[in-house]
């Protein structure tokens, strides 16, 4: 269950970050701090947007950075960063990004369940102003409750 | 039909999609067999299409159908349901 996985100190609101490599950069952080995952995975995650372009941006204002576990992610991870100021990833169409919410898994497969949960986050229209008007934690916790009903 | 959705990573964006493309599939009755798949890997695969977004389109060769969002069924249905409906009369 995705809720079981978003706990308080996966979340962050209102956060500064100066460009969209720091916007990455806080939601590893996240992680790390939790102990999912070492600090190459949140490079990993910033690599593969220069890799591959800024198309983990999934809709107007939202990222879902991620990227492959080489062997540095210990457990499954989903994490929601907010921005104060929003930042742009070079998305043509969905850029600015208000909101960022990262995943990371040891192994691909295991995410499958959660990933399909979340992308329900996407089905809802007014998702980012909602989180944007989250003024704490447990103000994005009990949103994304209501949004995952758990 | 074998459908291969495809993204930089294979493990989020591209498994959204594969989800989404396969509700869409069974809503329609079209037999389909959807998977998610990294570039790298894709890039050697044979489908009888490929689904993904434009910036990663001209790094795959074969059928391939452009959608605006991994995540919107709405816009994943507009963008792909006529290409897969003529892919799946194909295929039979």
């Amino acid at each position: 269950m995705l809720m079981d996985l978003l706990t308080p100190e996966l979340v962050q609101v209102r956060a500064h970050a100066a460009d969209w490599r720091e916007a990455i950069t806080l939601a590893g952080s996240l992680f790390e701090h939790a102990g999912a995952c070492d600090h190459s995975y949140t490079e990993a995650m910033i690599a593969s947007v220069e890799q591959f372009g800024p198309y983990m941006v999934l809709e107007e204002g939202i990222a879902m950075p991620h990227a492959q576990s080489t062997g540095n992610v210990s457990k499954q991870g989903v994490c929601v960063v907010t921005l104060d100021e929003p930042v742009a990833f070079g998305h043509e169409e969905f850029d600015p990004v208000w909101v960022l919410v990262g995943i990371c898994a040891p192994d691909p497969t295991a995410h499958l369940g959660c990933l399909t949960e979340l992308a329900g986050l996407f089905e809802v229209d007014d998702a980012v102003e909602r989180l944007r008007a989250c003024a704490s934690t447990a103000e994005v916790l009990a949103f994304m409750r209501e949004v995952f009903g758990a | 039909m074998h459908i291969i959705t495809v993204c930089g990573n294979g493990i989020g964006s591209s498994l959204m999609l594969a989800g989404k493309v396969q509700e869409l599939c069974d809503a329609e009755g079209i037999k389909a067999e959807v998977e998610s798949m990294d570039l790298n890997a894709a890039s050697s695969a044979n489908p009888d299409m490929f689904i993904t977004v434009k910036e990663l389109a001209p790094e795959l060769h074969g059928n391939i159908v452009i959608v605006r969002s991994y995540v919107n069924s709405k816009k994943i249905r507009e963008d792909a349901l006529e290409a897969i409906k003529k892919a799946a009369a194909e295929a039979e």
